[in-house]
């Protein structure tokens, strides 16, 4: 079902993790991210791997919810290694018509999965332990002084907020839509994919006409409560750090040191 | 058509940390041209549960059984099974979505394949029995008023002319006229028709005016199923599980505990003042 896209999900609990303010994990993802970018050694991922581990194990959130994300990337992977395979010069191991598969390709292969891997498990943890609205909030205080350019970042915040907010409500709508054009003999698995698009229409108007119609009462709520802009607007529950944050911002800040050091 | 569901489960999102059992093994036996209230606290199942008769979703384990032939079997026709039983959902009027109301109900019988004059001569029926006027045919379903867009979305399921008919809160939303109209319509729908109706509902005013038999949800089970009186009488457990019994039968039945009236059982207005008005003509003539 539409439903059971995890990907980037969050995944509630009461970890550690997850209690962390949402700007020292956002920094986090971004060390951890450009880390490994660095090194192009397997080595290099030693300290991202560990790292990796650690969080992983602290948050909480099960392997198996991890390796569904993992799954949606199964794809790009299979892309991945091939072109790596067969694409890198270097000395042949086997050869067969045009194809010849050489230890270089072999490695580079191997290397590209294990990043790409690397890449979407770390960031995923991110978004499995921080719900939209503490996203949202980290970022825009991250981003604030942006505000000096003319950069609306409290807007665009609060439009991400609401995206957010608005997927998993519009991919249920979608849901109930097309189980109730199907009770009425609409068939949208047949078919060739003109036919199928066609079948659509039934569902994309009722799903369009809602997303306005929720939009507009959106607004007019925001409006009730005299939302206005960014300006002068305080937070019911501003980020502050607490002793963790401090401690894993100078865990953070040894992990780029210490990456400094790596041969 | 009958229905038969032996011991069926649903589990949502299975295998996560999500999981939620909506249904626990449920069974019930519904005859052909019975008239059912399905009842039940918010998140019982209900809707849960109406997905299940027409295959939309499938069981987790258990089985369904229409006149006899389990419907999980290969060779049993999903689309006839779709033609035959209609479902009209909570809220239907968002899911319109045609140019004019003439067309929106056609969507139905065009999706069976019927011939042209067919599908026409079935438009004009269903929206003539939800007594929507031949005026508003070819205005776009958007303009119409809540109450209209309900009826035209009920229409585009009788449409389909379904053997068994069910409707979650049909009436949800509407004003007490709209109530009373909508309810009364499906009750009339369903003696033209002769066909099995299953009316959802939070309502047990509603349900005990209309239905022959009311099936009660708690919590993805079963917890009661009989009669509207023999349901009604179990007050004390109706109001455990969060649903109350009519606010009339509360009346009669506080009356017959005080010995003032011995007959019991009572649910609708009309009937309570029968027996109240022959009872106080009594004490007169006294
Ligand atoms: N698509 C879904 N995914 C996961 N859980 C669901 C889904 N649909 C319903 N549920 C859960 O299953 C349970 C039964 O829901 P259901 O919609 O059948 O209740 P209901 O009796 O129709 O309630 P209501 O009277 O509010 O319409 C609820 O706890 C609900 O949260
Ligand atoms: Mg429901």
């Amino acid at each position: 079902m539409i439903r059971d896209i995890t990907i980037g999900q969050y995944y509630p609990s009461e970890s550690v993790i997850h209690r962390l303010d949402a700007r020292v994990k956002f920094i986090g993802t971004i060390a951890y991210i450009i880390s490994l970018f660095l090194f192009d050694t397997f080595w290099g991922f030693l300290p991202a791997f560990v790292w990796l581990t650690v969080i992983i194990v602290l948050s909480g959130v099960p392997v198996r919810y991890i390796a569904k994300g993992l799954k949606a990337m199964l794809f790009l992977m299979i892309f991945l290694i091939l072109f790596n395979i067969f694409l890198t010069p270097g000395e042949v191991l086997a050869e067969w018509w045009i194809f010849k598969i050489t230890d270089n390709g072999l490695i580079n292969a191997a290397f590209m999965v294990l990043r790409l891997m690397l890449l979407v498990v770390g960031s995923g943890m991110m978004t499995y332990t921080t719900t939209p609205s503490q996203l949202t909030a980290g970022m825009e205080s991250l981003f604030k002084p942006l505000g000096i350019f003319k950069v609306p970042v409290h807007e665009v915040a609060m439009m991400m907020s609401i995206a957010l907010r608005f997927i998993p409500i519009l991919l249920e709508e979608a849901d109930k839509i097309m189980k109730a054009q199907q009770a009425r003999g609409a068939d949208f698995e047949s078919g060739n994919i003109l036919k199928r698009a066609k079948a659509l229409i039934p569902v994309l108007v009722p799903l369009f006409v809602s997303a306005f119609r929720r939009a507009g009462e959106l607004a007019e709520a925001m409006e009730a409560r005299c939302y206005h802009g960014g300006k002068g607007r305080t937070k019911l529950h501003p980020l502050k750090f607490a002793k963790r944050d401090y401690v894993s911002l100078i865990l953070l800040i040894g992990f780029v040191v210490g990456m400094g050091f790596m041969p | 058509m009958s229905i038969t569901f032996d011991k069926v489960v649903h589990i949502y999102g299975k295998g996560t940390s999500f999981e939620k059992r909506a249904l626990k093994e449920v069974s019930f036996h519904i005859r052909d041209g019975e008239f059912i209230g399905l009842i039940g606290h918010t998140g019982s199942g209900k809707s849960t549960l109406i997905q299940h008769m027409n295959g939309l979703l499938k069981c987790d384990s258990g089985n369904i059984y229409y006149d006899g032939k389990d419907i999980s079997d290969r060779e049993y026709d999903r689309k006839t099974l779709r033609q035959n039983v209609g479902i009209v959902f909570q809220y239907p009027e968002y899911q319109l979505f045609e140019t004019t109301v003439e067309k929106d109900v056609a969507f139905g019988p065009n999706n069976l394949k019927l011939p042209e004059l067919q599908v026409q001569l079935r438009t004009f029926e269903a929206l003539k029995s939800v007594g929507i006027d031949d005026s508003l045919l070819d205005i776009s379903p958007f303009d119409l008023s809540g109450g209209q867009k309900r009826r035209v979305a009920i229409a585009g399921v009788l449409a389909m002319k379904p053997r068994v008919l069910i409707l979650d809160e049909p009436a949800a939303g509407l004003d007490p006229r709209g109530r009373r109209d909508i309810l009364d319509m499906i009750a009339r729908i369903r003696r033209e028709e002769n066909i099995t109706v299953v009316l959802v509902s939070h309502s047990m005013e509603d349900v005990a005016e209309y239905v022959d038999r009311i099936m009660v949800m708690n919590d993805g089970a079963l917890a009661m199923d009989g009669t509207v009186s023999e349901v009604f009488a179990h007050r004390k457990e109706l109001e455990e599980i969060g649903l109350s019994v009519p606010q009339i039968s509360l009346l009669m039945s506080d009356l017959e505990d005080a010995g003032l009236i011995k007959d019991n059982g009572i649910y609708t207005m009309e009937e309570a003042v029968k027996v109240l008005s022959k009872r106080l003509l009594e004490g007169k003539r006294k």
